[in-house]
């Protein structure tokens, strides 16, 4: 019983940071039908910058995290600017297979500069004590993600419903011409798409490296954790992401707590596997937004 | 004069020749329509004012456009919706997963203060009020005729001097059209607004602009006063393809009517 309820309230956490960096995939997704390969590596950029600030310059934590998510916010500027502005109005597969060569440019660059050597973070972005309940135990790295990416939810969910801007970039996702034709800046929309969705890695990434440790393998285990996320949750919507977070989360958990030891390796598949089975059931997503399609 | 264009030509993804020669003048505050069958050109000639033709692979080959004496052929749509030439689309184009209120607020994008956007938001409720009590509904799920009138809200949300409406009674009912045009008519008159009415309904359309141009295979062939268009039964015929209002001829007659108005012309 402990362990079921361990295993549950850790899946939560962990199901919150993917579901955080599912959130970067919704907002491209969102905006340009843009399926951003690259965002397990950008995961990873994030965790390392975070790494070089807090642990060789030994800033506090919570001050590299927000220095952190402004290099984000350059990188995303720079990948629009030199990669997906030049192939604007071109079909989304070939920017999404632009997206896979920025993948290995990325991966290229951590191991240019990071190599193989590990990070470990000194502390936790936000200072909290482990919390005791009942039996069950939650420690402070698991909480940060759990509340980290439960505001990044909510701020970003307020910021597309409510803001000039979230409701432009709503809008300019319906239909560009149309947005244009406003007055809308098309381009600065995905600009500014890029931006965010880059940020959200970048947490995402110093996040999952707080459970252990920063890594050059952790691009790669990133995106496989939060594609199933994404795809879960229906591709278009915040909250949808966070909840399929928690469901692949808490999945993921027990696998790992009950199947793992008969069979090894079957905890990265079994998020894939249900995936697929919804699918199948369900094929806009547990979370999908209703399309309408008269008109 | 307020828009001015000259022998434009225009031409879709590199090959085809769709605009060949088309002029036209609006006046301040004119209120002028725009007519010709099915595949003329007419609203690629709004397309090519609003600058939204580039984002279709369009491109001005020939001629230009002036609005308020300053060449706009090249500029973005964003600038030239900023000097106060707004389009709506043809089939009623909106973002139909945003709210009434959240489209016309849209239109006003462009507006940089709250205090303006508030009482344009307020005009756009006083032409059409059916619209206040259905300001937090989805677009998307409105009769045609809420929709088309948010559309125009949505054109008039942004301080507009120019408004472009490519056919906006397309598939509504007769009372609907009726409705619309007349509200059309009056934000003319009260708002200074210069209005391009592209129109399939041609007597509607006559009977409430001042001016008309009609077209053809990518060329204006005919204008004049709306009063003497309308009484001239032969553009009906021989440039509209039409007989009665709505009633489409059968492709006998109309290759007929070309070559009799090749001979006219
Ligand atoms: N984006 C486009 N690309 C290529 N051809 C187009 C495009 N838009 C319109 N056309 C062609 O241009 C011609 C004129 O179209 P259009 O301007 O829509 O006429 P109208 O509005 O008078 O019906 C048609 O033959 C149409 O097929
Ligand atoms: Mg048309």
């Amino acid at each position: 019983m402990n362990v079921l309820m361990q295993a549950l309230l850790d899946g939560i956490c962990i199901g919150a940071i993917y579901g955080l960096g599912a959130m970067g995939l919704v907002v491209i997704q969102k905006s340009s039908g843009v399926f951003n390969l690259a965002q397990g590596m950008l995961m990873m950029v994030g965790g390392f910058i975070a790494g070089s600030l807090s642990v060789n310059m030994s800033l506090p934590m919570w001050a590299a995290a927000v220095l952190c998510m402004l290099a984000m916010a350059l990188i995303g500027l720079i990948i629009n600017f030199l990669v997906m502005r030049p192939l604007a109005g071109e079909s989304p597969f070939t920017q999404i297979m632009a997206t896979v060569g920025l993948m290995s440019i990325l991966y290229g660059i951590v191991m240019a500069i990071w190599g193989t050597l590990p990070y470990i973070y000194p502390t936790e972005i936000i200072p909290i004590e482990n919390i005791e309940i009942g039996v069950v135990l939650l420690s402070p790295s698991y909480l940060n993600g759990l509340i980290i990416a439960v505001v990044a939810c909510i701020v970003l969910s307020l910021y597309y419903r409510k803001s000039r801007e979230g409701t432009a970039m709503r809008a300019t996702s319906e239909d560009e011409e149309l947005a244009a034709s406003v007055g809308i800046r098309v381009t600065k929309v995905l600009q500014l798409t890029w931006i965010i969705g880059s940020i959200c890695a970048g947490l995402a990434g110093i996040l999952f490296g707080m459970l252990g440790s920063v890594n050059y393998m952790m691009g790669e285990i990133g995106l496989m954790a939060i594609i199933p996320v994404f795809v879960f949750g229906g591709l278009e919507s915040f909250v949808g992401a966070l909840l399929a977070g928690f469901i692949v989360g808490v999945v993921n958990m027990l696998a790992g707590t009950y199947l793992e030891v008969t069979f090894p390796g079957i905890t990265n598949v079994v998020p894939l596997v249900l995936m697929l089975t919804i699918l199948i059931f369900k094929p806009y997503g547990l979370f999908g937004e209703e399309r309408i399609e008269r008109v | 004069m307020l828009l001015v264009i000259q022998n434009l030509e225009v031409v879709y993804n590199d090959v085809i020749w769709v605009l060949k020669g088309v002029s036209m003048e609006i006046p301040e505050k004119g209120m002028v329509c725009l007519l010709g069958a099915n595949g003329a050109g007419k609203s690629t000639t709004l397309k090519a004012i609003s600058g939204v033709l580039k984002l279709e692979w369009g491109e001005i080959t020939g001629g230009f456009i002036e609005f308020d004496g300053k060449r706009i052929n090249s500029l973005k749509p964003q600038e030239i919706a900023e000097m106060g030439i707004i389009q709506c689309f043809e089939g009623r184009r909106l973002f139909k997963h945003l709210t009434t209120e959240e489209n016309l607020r849209m239109g006003g994008y462009l507006l940089t203060s709250n205090a303006e956007v508030r009482l344009r938001l307020e005009m756009v409720y006083h032409y059409f009020p059916r619209l206040v009590e259905l300001r937090d509904r989805i677009s998307g799920y409105l009769s045609g005729g809420e929709q088309q009138m948010m559309i125009i809200g949505r054109a008039l949300m942004a301080r507009p001097k120019i408004m472009l409406l490519d056919e906006p009674s397309l598939g509504l009912a007769p009372l609907m059209v009726k409705e619309i045009l007349k509200v059309i008519q009056k934000i003319n008159q009260e708002e200074q607004v210069a209005i391009l009415l592209v129109e399939q309904n041609t007597k509607a359309a006559l009977a409430i602009t001042n001016y008309g141009f009609v077209m053809e295979n990518g060329r204006t062939v005919l204008d004049g006063e709306s009063e003497k268009l309308k009484v001239n039964e032969d553009i009906k015929e021989f440039y509209l393809g039409l007989t009665q209002i709505g009633s489409r001829k059968s492709f006998k007659d109309t290759k007929f009517y070309k070559r009799r108005k090749r001979w006219l012309a």
